[in-house]
């Protein structure tokens, strides 16, 4: 209904500009002039009450999405995912957490070999010294020189297995 | 003019019948309009009741999640404190292992103490690393073996029930390898 009344008005108004313009041609200036204020002012008001039309048409779509935001079926529903999210977000969490704590389990774990390690490269080495030292004047120079470099070497990169095959060399050498 | 006259009311005519025809309808199925509607309204309402229920379950749920899944940390945490205590004494053993080795062979090269000590690191690590429980008893099984071979063989050496200079059955089990 609301509809109507400024498409009727815009209607006429279209019809009134075409008897404006036969009332020009015809050289009726007086009438014309008055039928074009007439007209205008039908086809302003027209064109008004069509964009309040609009207007009201978006309010009301606008109030209609909001109530059925707040409608108590969205809100359940709402409620609903959040928690099938928060039950997912927790299983996912557990997970993490368990992968956390095995992570600094295993780091601990490794930090304690390498304390461990560290102690027995140190002994190591200062058994191989003790024994190139030994037998300094039993080796060839070159070759004393060599090992004291490999010990050198194996010292800095801390390498257990060169260090014990470095050892058990200079046991099976002499 | 009379043709366009004529025209117009014909038009005006279909109009109201077309409207006459949609009051008919409207009448002789208001029940049923009203039936969709009653039935319309109870399903809302029916799937209000169910959305909470589950909501409500769900609740309850996540809470016992939450609990559960605090405890299983709590004792997953106490476990792997466990565990690096646990390792801390087998490191501990394998030093005490191979102070024993010293002390029993005073004239063994501290090479061979080494490689000893060495191998049954590895032992120890290879079975700590181990993905299935399976391959973990395996493991365990052969550490457990070869420091038993490696106390037995100092323990005959003390006793002096063995010829052997060096722990020949430590050395074996390390060639076998």
């Amino acid at each position: 209904m609301l509809v109507r009344i400024p498409l009727w008005l815009l209607g006429s108004a279209f019809l009134l500009f075409i008897v404006l313009t036969i009332l020009f041609n015809l050289h009726l200036l007086f009438l014309s002039e008055l039928l074009l204020r007439v007209t205008t002012k039908i086809w302003f008001s027209g064109g008004v009450l069509l964009s309040l039309n609009g207007l009201a048409v978006i309010a009301h779509r606008i109030i209609r999405q909001l109530m059925m935001f707040f409608s108590v079926q969205s809100r359940f529903q709402r409620r609903l995912l959040f928690n099938l999210a928060k039950q997912a977000q927790f299983d996912l969490l557990h997970a993490g957490k368990a992968h956390y704590i095995n992570y600094f389990c295993d780091l601990k774990r490794r930090h304690l070999l390498k304390v461990n390690d560290r102690k027995h490269i140190l002994l190591l080495i200062k058994s191989i010294k003790q024994n190139l030292n030994n037998k300094r004047h039993k080796l060839p120079q070159a070759a004393f020189k060599q090992y004291r470099q490999q010990l050198k070497l194996y010292t800095r990169q801390q390498n257990l297995d060169n260090l014990l095959e470095l050892q058990e060399l200079l046991v099976t050498l002499l | 003019m009379p043709d366009l006259k004529q025209w117009a009311l014909n038009c005006l005519n279909f109009w109201y019948l077309a409207k006459d025809k949609n009051l008919q309808w409207q009448q002789t199925h208001q029940d049923q309009e009203q039936l969709l509607k009653q039935s319309k309204a109870f399903a809302q309402k029916n799937l209000e009741a169910q959305l909470k229920t589950r909501s409500v379950q769900l609740e309850h749920e996540i809470a016992l999640l939450r609990e559960t899944h605090h405890a299983q940390l709590t004792m997953h945490k106490t476990k792997c404190k466990q565990d690096i205590n646990d390792y801390k004494q087998y490191l501990d053993a394998l030093d005490q292992l191979k102070a024993a080795i010293q002390n029993s062979y005073t004239h063994l090269p501290s090479a061979v103490a080494f490689t000893i000590h060495h191998h049954a690191k590895y032992l120890l690590n290879a079975m700590w690393e181990a993905k299935s429980n399976d391959e973990k008893m395996h493991r365990e099984i052969q550490l457990i073996r070869f420091m038993s071979t490696v106390h037995e063989d100092a323990r005959l050496y003390l006793e002096g029930a063995t010829e052997q200079q060096l722990p020949e059955n430590t050395l074996n089990m390390i060639q076998q390898k």
